[in-house]
């Protein structure tokens, strides 16, 4: 192959891979936030702590969130994909926005630094 | 008349390739290699940059566009039908411009690692719509991963170019 044009294609992929880094910086904040906001069809459904013990079904959706030891995951779905069981949970060394998304079912599960204030729940009590 | 018959065929051929292809490998267990859901190898790609190669961008614009409806038809949901229209638009998008540079400054490593972040940009842009704002965490290590399979599908298609234009040259049908 022409020296040139694999000269040119590495510039191009270094430039295109440090944009998509300096992307990263910008959008991935590392904190000890603890909540995560559940949102359905792009409307907040309500917020967990990250310290609780649920396991619950999201609104009327065929979803079920499940957090235990520090860890968020959804562990059952009636999407066809399944893609949301395979995701990794969410847990307290998440940076905030890591999140678990159920496209089919317009769900997300997102780490947040608090707990919007109309929306306060209580994992004990969830 | 025998050209046209050809262009034609071979066009439907690639976009059944296509197609098969982009079931088969979502089969292959990327996510333990990147840790995201939904990273395929994008070998379907290749035809419709073979395809814009040899007969030009309108055919390449029927490879893609089929391709995506052959998929809806046998796999997808309405959902996956606008991630994929999403990701698909994006990518020719780019591809046309991209085409542009090729053998002139990249090769298709550039072309395609170009392409392939394209794709997975117009992914987000929909899964934006669909969900909200959420999926704006995916955006960079989705990125990278596509760059990477970008390289992988662009080396493909340095190494098989030759071979297939020849084939689609001079070998009588």
């Amino acid at each position: 192959m022409n020296k040139k044009l694999l000269r040119n294609d590495i510039i191009l992929i270094t430039a295109v891979s440090a944009v998509i880094a300096l992307s990263a910086f910008a959008i991935y904040k590392p904190d000890k936030s603890e909540y995560i906001t559940v949102t359905v069809n792009n409307q907040i459904y309500r917020s967990y702590r990250l310290d609780g013990n649920i396991c619950e079904k999201i609104g009327n959706t065929g979803v079920v969130l499940e957090i235990r030891d520090g860890t968020a995951k959804i562990i059952y779905s009636d999407c066809p994909d399944k893609l949301c069981l395979n995701t990794p949970g969410i847990t307290q060394l998440s940076p905030v926005g890591a999140s678990i998304v159920c496209l089919p079912n317009k769900v997300a599960a997102v780490k947040a630094n608090k707990s919007p204030k109309s929306k306060e729940a209580d994992g004990i009590a969830g | 008349m025998r050209d046209k018959l050809k262009k034609i065929t071979v066009c439907a051929v690639f976009s059944a390739l296509a197609a098969v292809t982009g079931i088969l490998e979502s089969f292959l267990p990327l996510r333990f290699i990147f840790p995201i859901p939904g990273v395929k190898l994008g070998i379907a790609n290749i035809f419709i940059v073979f395809a814009y190669l040899f007969y030009g961008m309108p055919s390449a614009f029927a490879v893609c566009i089929s391709r995506i409806l052959i998929v809806f038809i046998f796999s997808g949901s309405a959902v996956s039908l606008f991630m994929s229209l999403g990701g698909g638009l994006f990518s020719f998008l780019s591809l046309c411009a991209m085409m542009k540079f090729y053998e002139k400054y990249f090769s298709f490593v550039g072309v395609s690692a170009v392409t392939a972040v394209f794709h997975g940009l117009g992914q987000i842009v929909c899964a934006y719509f669909i969900v909200g704002s959420a999926v704006i965490f995916y955006l960079p290590i989705l990125l990278l991963a596509c760059s990477a399979t970008g390289i992988f599908t662009g080396t493909l298609m340095n190494i098989s170019k030759n071979k297939l234009a020849v084939f689609i040259k001079e070998r009588k049908f």
